[in-house]
């Protein structure tokens, strides 16, 4: 199903996209795209149906993103599909009605007390778009529950990324939640972290591969010397060199989205913290290479390039940078009794 | 996130790889022989062991498991194992800078070419002696005059009653000096200016052969492993040509994603970053970073085998592993020397001083062999524009 799924997004999204001027998302354009994929059902997918989604594998989930990425769209369905609903559906805690778009919360100092939840968290992807916020609160020494509230239970300010996306800091003080799941020893608030670190990474995957191609397209178009740059020598070689970038960025990604599909309760540390370095190296060398081979024309708003590069260099600092990442994966593998090698093949 | 639905995509698209029944156990199988063979005969692990770490009695001791030439079938000596498993095997020994040199050609290239393009004679003659780890090749490919222009060769074959003569150098031609045959890549036309790849041809060159001279190239660490071979009119029979004739360079081509697209090319320096795991003993980033590209070059390579298993030659996709992998080779070192710096000894009785000088010292050859990084990028990049 996973290629169909990419196919109709993307029919979707560029049926959206062609009614903007330039090829650009315009805010009204962005809006009937996002409006056009919650109708559809695609940001319930990945939820199981009996929890009121619209069932489907986390392969497809990926595709959904991955198709919105390449087409540089400004949305939350990431964050949705990929940790919100990955949260519900671990926890079993069905989407409670009239929930359009539930944003995940990495929340600081949450607590539930008599009833009233609290929580405070800082550059909250698309809160203030959201209809309601998730969050991980503890509810015992070891058990953990998620809670949704309503967005407008919420205190917001606002903020964003370097490619415009909401990134706000939210504060919610006793308000009462809308659904709970039981006490359960996982999600921990670590969970939202991890499952974000797999969304972005495959929306930079995604971007990066959108990058190579617009590389490609415009090396073989714009003449220099009386012939298409296509036919430098170094130009092949810098094309390979980003193609080099985007297959290893898949391949992370292939690896921890099946490694998370096999086992989906904790998110594999090993797995996902490789995709998040590997992903954010691939964004740094490979804009870099597409930039140098676009000229000048790369770096203006009105060019797709710079659409997705822009949002490539947050998305590689979000939920974690790979330097953070890299830490925490160098301490697991040598934390390993039997030895790194053997922590590499396991 | 296997599928793209976009040209340049195709090029990169590869199927889900997920881990083969019994992997497991066989890796545990390797391991167990590994320390058995540590324990009893005492092999120390070197960086770039596949190419500078020969022992004819390690690789009888590896065939009499089974594993050399274990995907071959049975009838001529192998195993009759999936691609899989030979991965298995072979990173394993990798992993462990295991004395593999003598039979790696042998194994990785001249099995497969002989499988596909061998007649039934040459099979029988020497796949079987291959896998007992009793035959070894080497590759004669380049020449003093051609290097990455494969197709200026000057070697040349004439025909004469019975067979043929062979007269030409080839230079850099690793382990002549210890394999009984060579595969030779010769013109049997003269050069045609338009169509430069055609007129060559493949031969087994047995060189024990009279009219065979090997010198020794001593590179710079002091070893010899590769040489300089001389043809003087060298009489090969009928039966020494490999494939067909006029042929060589489509059957050169094929052979070399069998080449390119091993753990070999990202994992010559792995002894040196295990052993810089053990030393610097805290987790920094910058250990984290090498592991996740060990990982993501791991995925790569399984799919180059998966694609080898279905018969489909990864060319493409075999430039791009050995592209990112030999860079990363090199990245394992200038880590190890900012995380972990010690004055380089190739004499040093501590592993990491050790594994480092030998890395340092062969951190030149990743990027050359097999075809130089440039012209890897080269047939990557021409395959993306040519879509
Ligand atoms: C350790 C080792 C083992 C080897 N073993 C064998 C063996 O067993 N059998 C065998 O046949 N050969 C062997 N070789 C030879 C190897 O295949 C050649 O070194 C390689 O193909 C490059 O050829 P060259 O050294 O002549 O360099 P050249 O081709 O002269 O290249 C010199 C430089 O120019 C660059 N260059 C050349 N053409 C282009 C181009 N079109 N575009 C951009 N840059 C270009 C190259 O990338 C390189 O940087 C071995 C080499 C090494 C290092």
């Amino acid at each position: 199903m996973s290629s169909e799924v990419r196919i109709a997004v993307e029919e979707l999204l560029a049926e959206e996209l062609s009614r903007g001027p330039g090829g650009a998302w315009t805010e009204e354009t962005r809006h009937t795209a996002l409006a056009g994929l919650v109708a559809q059902g695609w940001t319930k997918v990945g939820l199981p149906e009996e929890l009121g989604g619209e069932g489907g594998t986390l392969q497809d989930a990926c595709e959904v993103v991955a198709a919105s990425a390449a087409l540089a769209l400004p949305s939350p369905l990431a964050d949705v599909v990929l940790v919100t609903n990955r949260l519900m559906t671990g926890a079993g805690l069905p989407l409670p009605p009239g929930a359009t778009c539930v944003v995940p919360v990495d929340a600081r100092a949450a607590r539930i007390l008599d009833g009233a939840v609290r929580f405070s968290a800082a550059r909250v992807p698309w809160a203030r778009h959201a209809s309601h916020l998730l969050a991980v609160v503890p509810a015992a020494e070891t058990a953990y529950e998620l809670v949704i509230v309503d967005r407008a239970d919420a205190e917001i300010t606002p903020g964003a990324n370097l490619a415009g996306e909401a990134r706000d800091d939210v504060e919610v003080v006793d308000a009462t939640p809308l659904a709970r799941s039981r006490p359960l020893p996982w999600p921990a608030p670590s969970a939202v972290g991890e499952l974000g670190a797999l969304a972005r990474s495959v929306q930079i995957a995604a971007a990066l591969e959108r990058a190579l191609e617009l590389s490609v397209a415009y090396c073989s178009q714009r003449v220099q010397f009386g012939r298409p740059l296509s036919r430098l020598a170094t130009v092949q070689h810098e094309l390979a060199a980003l193609a080099g970038e985007v297959a290893a960025a898949r391949a992370a990604v292939s690896v921890a989205a099946e490694t998370q599909s096999a086992a989906p309760s904790p998110a594999d540390l090993r797995s996902t913290a490789t995709a998040k370095i590997r992903t954010a190296s691939a964004a740094s060398a490979g804009s870099r290479i597409a930039h140098q081979l676009h000229g000048a024309i790369g770096i203006t708003q009105e060019y797709e390039l710079s659409r997705l590069t822009v949002a490539m260099w947050s998305w590689r600092e979000e939920y974690g940078s790979a330097s953070a990442w890299a830490e925490r994966l160098a301490a697991d593998a040598l934390a390993a009794e039997t030895g790194v090698w053997d922590w590499v093949t396991v | 996130m296997t599928m793209s639905t976009r040209p340049v995509g195709e090029t990169l698209d590869h199927p889900s790889s997920s881990k083969g029944p019994g992997e497991s156990e066989l890796r545990a199988d390797v391991r167990a022989f590994l320390a058995h063979r540590r324990d009893r005969h005492g092999f120390r692990p070197h960086c770039d062991s596949w190419m500078t770490s020969p022992s004819p009695e390690f690789s009888r001791a590896l065939a009499e498991r089974g594993w050399i030439g274990m995907t071959w079938p049975e009838e001529y000596g192998g195993r009759g194992r999936p691609e899989r498993e030979r991965l298995v095997v072979i990173e394993e020994l990798l992993a462990a800078g295991a004395p593999v040199a003598a039979h790696w050609f042998a194994d990785r290239q001249v099995g497969p070419a002989l499988l596909k393009l061998g007649t039934p004679a040459q099979r029988r003659l020497h796949l079987p002696a291959i896998a007992r780890g009793e035959r070894f090749f080497a590759i004669g490919m380049s020449e003093p005059d051609t290097g990455s222009d494969l197709a200026s060769i000057r070697t040349r074959a004439r025909r004469v009653t019975g067979g043929w003569t062979l007269r030409g150098t080839k230079i850099w031609t690793s382990h002549a000096h210890l394999a009984h045959y060579m595969i030779a890549l010769v013109r049997t036309s003269p050069p045609d200016s338009g169509r430069r790849h055609e007129g060559m041809s493949q031969f087994i060159v047995d060189l024990s052969a009279p009219g065979v001279t090997v010198r020794p190239i001593v590179t710079l660490d002091g070893a010899h492993h590769f040489n300089e071979v001389v043809l003087d009119d060298v009489a090969i029979p009928d039966d020494g040509l490999l494939g067909r004739e006029g042929e060589g360079w489509a059957q050169v081509m094929a052979e070399l994603a069998y080449e390119r697209s091993g753990p070999e090319r990202f994992m010559s320096t792995a002894p040196l970053l295990f052993a810089l795991a053990r030393r610097v003993g805290v987790p920094h980033p910058a250990l984290g970073e090498l592991l996740a590209e060990l990982r993501t070059l791991r995925r790569l390579s399984r799919e180059v085998a998966d694609s080898l298993e279905r018969g489909e030659p990864p060319s493409v996709r075999a430039a791009l592993v050995k592209d990112l992998g030999s860079r990363f080779e090199g990245r394992v070192v200038s880590t190890a020397r900012a995380l972990a710096p010690v004055e380089p000894d190739a004499g040093s009785e501590d592993d990491y001083t050790r594994l480092l000088a030998e890395a340092v010292l062969h951190a030149p050859d990743a990027t050359l062999r097999g075809g130089t990084n440039e012209i890897l990028r080269g047939i990557v990049g021409r395959e993306l524009v040519s879509r």
